[in-house]
């Protein structure tokens, strides 16, 4: 069975783009076959981290879900793209990177179901053993339906007060939908703040599992989205946390 | 104590005059005078004993002359001071004296109410320069006990010597210090996660309270009971 992993946070900015492809990358790289969905239809930006270019994409997210093409069509293998020979596959499907397109699906909306049809066919022909959702920050309807069907949602943080209410919200809402696992992620951790203490005072707030407190860090900083960083500086402590993180969604792995 | 002042001078005449000229600033222990007949004696004494303000010497001097001596006082003592007695008009090495670091010279024959007014100003400046020292190293421990405020070394900052362009940076430095643990403490504040729970549940409430969103758990159940019975059969032996 594939597990469907939303990674999810209630305001922008919190890396959720990046922490997406490296958990990605790194089950790939221990051979699993990975998707990637960005969901992120209103700003989209996860492609950048494969680098994919806006003038690669055959087909995207939107144009399935107009009904133009069907979702295995919009499947970009990007495995070769990483820095790093892998044993698995990474799969993207981007939403689409022109304006047009973008201002055209706000304003005329879609059927949301197809997203839930287009997950399930997608697992199916690319025999995926994950599929990420990186999710649109907030909790609109596609990012309601990405958690509602997820396995796993892994809500991303910063130490911050709006973050900490929305976050809150997102947490109530995911119980609701019964989510089997919710698992924080606290990114962008200032150094000053002790990384045990963070994770103990989140995991009394939302009643849920802390899996990682991530720093704020400048190697990771200035590679500036060029690249999977875990894939890139291996043994850096931030890439092995991440693959902690990596072996607790899929408990397979490694 | 005593200013400690040392006297070079090839010619002992000078021993007994300045005896005379300053008994009572010595019986009164407000001066304390010692003697060497060179620079190079001058430097074993000062050597030894590394307790001099000032230097009184004169130039033409066998084995070591003034000159020579002036250029390994400041690795002796960078505090001591130096005042040069030259010839009258005798320009050159007057200006080459002042380029070695003497703080001031006097010409022969020595006028005593003038060398005294120079070994009080010398002296002064020496007691200057120590006690701005004192405020900066105070200021250091200051900063290490976590009670210094930058104002403390206004007076200071204001001086156009070293001394001055130290404290200005000094404080400066202090200061970026200052503003980056305040932020600091300002970040680790907003730690204290606050949740207006009130808030919480209206929002909460207009995600969850409509058609769309009890579709969505439907949909949420029945995706789980299929996969839940795509399962069950896997765990048959």
């Amino acid at each position: 069975m594939a597990q469907i992993v939303s990674i999810h946070s209630f305001r922008g900015g919190t890396g959720k783009s990046n922490v997406t492809a490296n958990l990605a990358a790194l089950l790939a790289a221990e051979g699993k076959r990975v998707g990637v969905i960005d969901a992120d239809i209103q700003s989209p930006g996860i492609h950048v981290l494969f680098a994919l270019d806006a003038s690669e994409v055959r087909h995207a997210l939107n144009d399935y879900l107009w009904g133009h093409c069907e979702i295995a069509q919009t499947a970009h293998d990007v495995t070769h793209r990483l820095s790093t020979a892998i044993p698995g596959g990474v799969f993207l499907i981007p939403s689409s990177l022109k304006s047009g397109e973008i201002a055209r699906i706000l304003r005329e909306g879609y059927d949301v179901s197809r997203l839930n049809d287009g997950f399930q066919s997608l697992i199916a022909s690319l025999a995926l053993d994950v599929l990420f959702i990186d999710t649109h920050p907030g909790l609109n309807e596609e990012t309601l339906l990405s958690i509602a069907i997820s396995d796993t949602l892994v809500i991303l943080l910063r130490p911050d007060q709006q973050d900490y209410q929305g976050t809150g919200v997102t947490v109530e809402v995911a119980r609701r939908l019964e989510v089997p696992r919710l698992m924080v992620m606290v990114n962008k951790v200032p150094a000053v703040f002790d990384a045990a203490d963070v994770k103990a005072r989140v995991e009394q707030t939302y009643g849920c599992e802390v899996v990682a407190v991530l720093p704020h860090d400048e190697d990771m900083m200035a590679l500036a989205s060029g690249g999977i960083f875990a894939l890139r500086s291996p043994d850096h402590p931030i890439a092995l946390t991440l693959k902690r993180v990596a072996t607790t969604i899929l408990p397979a792995y490694p | 104590m005593p200013a400690s002042i040392l006297v070079v001078d090839d010619e002992p005449d000078l021993e007994l005059l300045i005896g005379q000229k300053f008994r009572h600033q010595i019986r009164q222990r407000e001066f304390h005078f010692a003697f060497a007949g060179d620079g190079l004696e001058a430097l074993t004494v000062l050597q030894t004993e590394p307790t001099f303000d000032l230097v009184l010497t004169d130039i033409n001097m066998p084995r070591m002359d003034g000159l020579t001596l002036l250029g390994h006082l400041s690795a002796i003592n960078p505090v001591l001071k130096a005042v040069v007695i030259t010839a009258y008009g005798d320009m050159n090495n007057i200006r080459t004296a002042m380029h070695r670091g003497a703080y001031d010279f006097l010409t022969k024959p020595i006028d005593f109410d003038d060398l005294a007014a120079t070994i009080h100003r010398a002296l002064e400046h020496v007691q200057q320069y120590l006690q701005v020292v004192a405020q900066l190293t105070e200021a250091a421990a200051a900063v290490e006990r976590g009670m210094f405020t930058p104002a403390s070394l206004d007076d200071i900052t204001c001086n156009s010597g070293e001394l001055g362009r130290l404290a200005r940076v000094f404080q400066r430095m202090v200061q970026e210090v200052q503003v980056r643990e305040r932020q600091l403490q300002q970040q680790v504040q907003a730690l204290r996660i606050e949740i207006d729970q009130h808030r919480q549940a209206r929002q909460v409430q207009e995600v969850t309270d409509s058609d769309y969103f009890r579709h969505l758990q439907q949909v949420a159940q029945a995706l789980r009971s299929r996969a839940a019975s795509q399962r069950a059969p896997q765990r048959e032996p």
